[in-house]
């Protein structure tokens, strides 16, 4: 559930610096005065007094150094999250010295965009969390509750340790250079148990049979490489031994509720000047549609997205699969050339014309049709005309949901 | 965890550093007090800091703003200036009372800082006038004493700072977790006229799950503890430092104080000149004398009587001035008492002077020396000792005396009455 990097705040890979603070340069500047006073005048009270302060100050360099040298920390993040869902990012710190302790210390992590439909140059939000002491050979954790506006890629970057013990007159820093990131997935919202009835999906019944391995209600259907996800019963142990990697059963599973996503990412310049919500609907949408048919009515899904070069299209049947789709869903920017059309074709040839294919816009059916014949007008021969009759042919084959419609609240929720 | 919980936890840790630093302003003020044989100061404050602690942490009743608290500083350095004026134009005046003046000041302008709200700048500031007030308690003590009593300061000091670390870590971590909920931008991002801003903002909220302490552990009597070892520490590591570290030995002469020194008597005086007569029981030099070979300290029956420059010569017109060169007052002998052999005898003795107080207004003048190797035109008697052939250091004398046999074996009688007859 977790994944976890370990980061070592060792001498030869991590930054330290210390700075004086802000009461430490008053207090140097007494010590100068201090100093030179007890040195010109010798006025033997005053050379004691400064003895004293330089002690201090080198009490306070070397304890502050020796508290955060050789302070071993990890990060363990969620493997998977949601945008708008709060996740917990738990930090253990180890003291592995015999004998010293270290105390005081603030630990600063920092969470930055890196992409996401925010775009570029958005600043990131940090934390200081406070820890007391952390006494010879113990083990620490602390933990924190984040949560990310919107999904895309996110860097937790090089946290900081810092301490000010025991005088806070300097402040030392240290950095550990290793960062990781995450890849926030789009929120599921709400999916209406009948939600297939207000799509008015045909139901399919019986047309072939896939293979799969998390279903397991089948005929035995073949061997295949382990994957992350798949249920550990289905190892097949004889083959894994033979083979010396791990190998698992797959069973047939009855398709009877195949569906494609399709994802239309396009926006008009006009839809554009709004802002980005309709197309974080369309995304959160799909997502949720994804989860649903994979996971909770255990059937297969096709998803594709609607993008510039080539469209994106993959077949998702196992929690693997929904996990890499997540993530293509979480990283789906806006296209610069409308390729929607393309992606139907392609889609519908993907299919082969066995699935329902369910275009999510946040433009119209209407509004696509009219973008389509005034591009066809511009440049019609006779081929193109029969290019237009199959395209024509294509659309209406496709269920269309605009999610800028009231029809959307019948039977989605945004999570 | 609330924001308000958050808030409500600083006072516990605030309440620790509030009362080290009082603590520490009263031992500050004690031993300013000592050096001024006064108590004024002491009950001041004695009464401000428990004003404070009552009205202030407890009860909340004053907590003055920080441009109040400026303002009381500046009313109370105005209070200690017209004190210092006031004591120039009296007849009392005296030259430490630039030290007390000083004195004054810094304890005045601490006070408005008891009543202010609590904030680590006040610390800072709290702290500075504490280290300020103890150099000037170490100028006007200066004496073994004050060494002594400086190592319980020092384990009060550093316990004191240990609780300004861990309020000012505290404040530092109490800060930013109620601002990764509620910062200006969240706030601002509320009103239509800032969508700009707010599409700027990420949006990313980050809450912390550990409970701030109410007091970190690294405080109360753990700070204690270490206050003590590290005080201790300390102070050892001054006493090596007093002894290592370089002495310049400027004195007087050179100039180097913050006011121009005043030396004894001009080398002449006239009929209608004015000047004050001070009188001074400061201390104003310590003066050793050893024997070179074994470098035994010798001591004195009696005080040695030292004269600055000696104006011997009168014009008869109302004008005295010193004799060109120094005439040698013991010049002038009994039939009997001169020993022409002792002219002849270089023994030495080592005498060390070291000048005191040179913030004060008073300052020793030595007599100015006699150069030479040969002792020509110098009469020697048991009583006389006189300065000869002295280095560059102003304060390391040789000493040309009597026999040695006689020195040692007069050691105890005949130094002091050698040393009661000068020369100048």
């Amino acid at each position: 559930m977790f994944r976890s990097n370990f980061l070592t705040a060792k001498k030869n890979s991590s930054f330290a610096a210390t700075r004086l603070t802000r009461e430490g340069v008053q207090f140097v500047f007494m010590l100068l005065f201090v100093v030179f006073a007890a040195i010109l005048q010798s006025i033997n009270m005053l050379v004691l007094m400064s003895g004293a302060l330089l002690a201090i100050l080198f009490i306070q360099w070397r304890l502050m150094s020796r508290t955060l040298s050789d302070i071993q920390m990890q990060r363990v993040l969620p493997s998977t999250i949601q945008a708008r869902r709060p996740f917990v990012v738990q930090l253990s710190l180890r003291n592995p010295r015999r004998r010293l302790g270290s105390w005081l210390m603030l630990i600063h992590d920092q969470v930055v965009p890196k992409e996401t439909p925010l775009g570029k140059g958005v600043p990131g939000q940090s934390i200081t969390l406070f820890l007391d002491r952390l006494l010879p050979k113990q083990v620490q954790s602390l933990g924190y509750e984040c949560m990310v506006p919107i999904r895309g890629r996110y860097q937790f970057s090089a946290p900081e340790i810092s301490t000010r013990f025991p005088f806070s007159l300097m402040r030392r820093v240290r950095s550990l250079p290793i960062s990781q990131s995450i890849l926030a997935h789009p929120t599921q919202g709400v999916l209406d148990p009948n939600w297939r009835k207000f799509l008015k999906l045909p139901r399919l019944g019986r047309i072939h049979r896939q293979s799969s391995s998390a279903g397991g209600d089948g005929e035995f259907y073949g061997l295949r490489d382990y994957r992350h996800g798949d249920p550990v019963r289905h190892v097949h142990w004889r083959t894994s031994a033979k083979r010396d990697k791990l190998v698992i059963r797959q069973f047939e599973r009855e398709e009877s509720q195949a569906i494609a996503i399709l994802l239309d990412p396009w926006r008009s310049t006009k839809q554009l000047q709004n802002g980005n919500a309709s197309l974080e609907i369309a995304v959160e949408l799909v997502a949720s549609i994804i989860v649903r048919v994979t996971k909770t009515e255990r059937s297969v899904a096709t998803l594709a997205v609607a993008e510039e070069q080539q469209p994106f299209i993959a077949r998702i049947q196992t929690l693997n699969q929904t996990g890499a789709a997540l993530d293509r869903l979480s990283t789906v920017t806006l296209p610069k050339v409308d390729g929607l059309m393309e992606a139907m074709r392609q889609t519908l040839r993907y299919t082969g014309g066995r699935e329902p294919i369910v275009v999510v816009s946040a433009r119209s059916r209407s509004e696509f049709s009219s973008t389509r014949t005034a591009a066809n007008h511009s440049t019609q021969t006779s081929s193109d005309s029969d290019a237009w009759t199959r395209e024509q042919s294509i659309e209406n084959r496709v269920i269309w949901i605009d999610v800028s419609s009231d029809r959307l609240d019948h039977f989605f929720v945004r999570g | 965890m609330s924001t308000v919980s958050v808030i409500q936890s600083t006072s516990s840790v605030t309440w620790r550093v509030v009362s080290n630093f009082s603590m520490l302003s009263l031992i500050a003020t004690s031993l300013v007090s000592m050096g001024k044989h006064s108590n004024d100061l002491l009950i001041l404050v004695l009464f401000s800091v428990g004003l404070a602690l009552v009205t202030n942490d407890w009860l909340g009743w004053i907590r003055i703003g920080r441009t109040s608290a400026h303002f009381g500083m500046l009313i109370g350095a105005a209070i200690a200036l017209f004190g210092y004026w006031f004591a120039r134009q009296s007849i009392q005046y005296y030259g430490i009372a630039n030290l007390h003046a000083v004195a004054n000041m810094l304890v005045y302008i601490q006070i408005p800082l008891m009543f202010q709200r609590r904030d680590p700048r006040l610390f800072e500031h709290w702290g500075v006038f504490l280290i300020l007030e103890f150099v000037v308690a170490a100028l006007l003590n200066d004496n073994f004493l004050y060494g002594v009593l400086l190592i319980p300061s020092l384990v009060v000091g550093c316990a004191t700072m240990m609780s300004l670390a861990a309020y000012a870590t505290h404040d530092l971590a109490n800060k930013s977790q109620v601002a990764s909920k509620w910062n200006w931008r969240s706030i601002l991002s509320h009103f239509p006229w800032s969508g700009r801003l707010h599409s700027k903002s990420s949006g990313i909220e980050m809450t912390s799950l550990t409970e701030l302490p109410d007091c970190p552990k690294s405080d109360g009597w753990f700070g204690w503890l270490w206050g003590l070892a590290l005080g201790i520490g300390v102070a050892l590591f001054s006493i090596v430092y007093f002894f290592g570290m370089p002495r310049l030995h400027t004195g007087a002469f050179e100039g180097l104080g913050f006011s121009k020194p005043l030396v004894g008597f001009s080398e002449n005086v006239s009929l209608e000149d004015f000047h004050e007569l001070m009188a001074s029981n400061d201390l104003a030099l310590r003066m050793t004398i050893r024997e070179p070979t074994t470098n035994r300290r010798i001591d004195l029956l009696e005080p040695p009587y030292l004269r600055g420059t000696v104006v011997d010569n009168y014009d008869g017109r109302g004008n005295w001035e010193a004799s060109r060169p120094p005439k040698v007052l013991t010049d002038v002998f009994l039939p009997g008492q001169i020993r022409e052999e002792l002219s002849r005898v270089e023994n030495t003795l080592i005498v060390t002077i070291q000048e005191h107080a040179q913030l004060g207004s008073v300052q020793f003048s030595l007599p100015p020396f006699f150069h030479g190797k040969t002792s020509s035109g110098l009469k020697f008697n048991e009583r006389t000792w006189c300065l000869r052939n002295a280095s560059s250091d102003s304060r390391r004398l040789i000493v040309v005396c009597s026999e040695r046999k006689i020195a040692i074996s007069m050691k105890h009688r005949a130094m002091s009455s050698r040393i009661n007859r000068p020369i100048c």
